[in-house]
């Protein structure tokens, strides 16, 4: 059983705010880099959910792979189509070497780590990217220190009241750098940028409240998210 | 209580014994005398038993049972590197250091090193012998065990690493993976993986070699996902082994 079986459910419904307010940062934060995304080959979408290549990035479904290790994050509906979904796990892809044009990681924070990022730079033809982002490591920090939590894990709170712990791992924006270099990227083609929730967003969960308090600043000043751009 | 520890274990099981022996003989010789003095030749028979039970127990039994639980070549060996290893401590704890300082792409504070040495233990039995590991110095980063821990050879990744000969790598994703593989893959008992650190996630076990044997293993470890074998510059470690293998060769403790 996947981690994210337990969650998959209701991991998408309104009801779990933290979750939209970051896809609402995630928007804001990947809408200037559409341009950038190659207009041709095959894009692989590492750790889909229900997909969001297209929602994210405007690009064409029939080009994307859905890649995810969890079947039933896989089969749920309404989701983005695509042209292949593969149940597999994102520290080994079973790909071949240059075999795509982009490949993206939305909230990688179950996974990120050197060997999905050197996979993810080995299946990426040269000249392609990679587009990935994660929660930030002071939002996190933060958070998981007023709640009393393991650093290296976040906590869901289901709509039946239930709490399920998965892994998430938090990593320093320079740490993050260090490791697309050490997985391949070429450092002068590596960005890592800090994004916020958007100033619009009117229903702010707890879980940004919390921390933003911590740190002494508004929910709309502290960054949420790592935005990480590499180019082979 | 810091005395008896510094004694080295075979040697208290044996004082220990002695010590109950002893007591025991005492006790029930003074009451034998006592009936004798009484003139109950008869009682005086039962505490006399006890007596020579004590001393059967005293200069026959308590050298079998201390040979079986501790057989001597074994606690030569072990005394053999208490003296050794101190003069080679600072050293290999460098080595390592610097082994541990060249990794790239991770949080060096989430990694712990240290070096096992391989050993041969003896049965009592059949006076085979099977290696062992044990641990000849503290771990180098915040987490791990202290020094002079044994593992057995043929468990974990350290043993896979000196049935293969080859550097051997294992990560987990999850701390419910680490507890399945642990027995299912790696040979520890349910409760052996209990008593060990769950954080860990990432491990490296790189053989050290000497005139094509292998002597020992560094061993890494970290609290990070993936850590290994990327953050590794191979060669970095292959030259750290090198040069734990001349310091052991030097020391004469290989």
């Amino acid at each position: 059983m996947a981690a994210y079986d337990a969650i998959a459910g209701e991991y998408y419904d309104d009801f779990h705010k933290t979750c939209r307010n970051f896809d609402e940062a995630t928007t804001v934060a990947l809408q200037t880099i559409q341009s950038r995304i190659p207009k041709h080959g095959l894009v692989l979408d590492v750790g889909s959910g229900r997909g969001r290549c297209k929602e994210y990035l405007g690009i064409d479904t029939d080009r994307v792979v859905q890649l995810d290790n969890s079947t039933v994050m896989l089969k749920i509906q309404p989701r983005e189509s695509s042209l292949l979904r593969v149940v597999h796990c994102a520290e080994s892809l079973p790909f071949l070497d240059n075999t795509f044009c982009c490949v993206t990681a939305f909230l990688c924070d179950t996974f990120v780590g050197l060997n999905f990022l050197s996979e993810a730079c080995r299946v990426l033809e040269q000249g392609g990217i990679f587009v990935g982002t994660t929660p930030s490591y002071e939002w996190g920090i933060a958070l998981r220190e007023e709640l009393s939590i393991d650093f290296s894990k976040t906590r869901f709170i289901t709509k039946n009241g239930n709490t399920i712990t998965l892994s998430s791992i938090l990593v320093r924006e320079s740490q993050l750098i260090e490791m697309l270099t050490v997985a391949g990227f070429e450092k002068n083609n590596v960005e890592v940028t800090r994004d916020k929730l958007p100033q619009d967003v009117a229903t702010v969960s707890d879980d940004i409240k919390l921390p933003a308090e911590k740190l002494g600043c508004s929910v709309y000043d502290i960054d949420i998210i790592y935005r990480m751009i590499a180019k082979k | 209580m810091s005395l008896l520890s510094k004694i080295p274990s075979r040697k208290r099981f044996r004082i220990a014994g002695r010590s109950i022996c002893l007591v025991v003989g005492f006790i029930f010789a003074y009451w034998a005398a006592i009936l004798i003095g009484k003139g109950s030749y008869f009682f005086a028979f039962f505490p006399s038993i006890v007596v020579f039970i004590a001393s059967f127990a005293e200069f026959i039994l308590m050298d079998v049972f201390t040979e079986k639980i501790y057989p001597a070549r074994t606690e030569k060996i072990l005394a053999d590197l208490e003296e050794k290893i101190p003069k080679i401590k600072k050293n290999l704890s460098d080595e390592l250091d610097s082994a541990r300082n060249a990794l790239k792409g991770c949080n060096i504070d989430q990694v712990s090193i240290t070096l096992h040495l391989k050993v041969s233990v003896y049965s009592t039995v059949d006076e085979s012998s099977e290696d062992a590991f044990i641990q000849i110095i503290d771990y180098r980063g915040r987490f791990g065990g202290k020094r002079w821990r044994t593992v057995n050879a043929t468990k974990g990744i350290i043993g896979r690493c000196l049935r293969t000969g080859k550097t051997e790598i294992v990560n987990f994703a999850s701390e419910e993976e680490y507890d399945r593989r642990m027995v299912e893959e790696f040979s520890f008992t349910r409760e052996e993986a209990n008593k060990r650190t769950k954080r860990a996630r990432s491990y490296w076990a790189h053989p050290v070699f000497s005139h094509e044997e292998l002597v020992g293993v560094i061993y890494l470890f970290s609290n990070e996902l993936q850590v290994f074998p990327k953050a590794v510059e191979k060669l970095r470690l292959d030259q750290s082994a090198k040069h734990i293998a001349n310091l052991l060769e030097v020391a004469r403790v290989i």
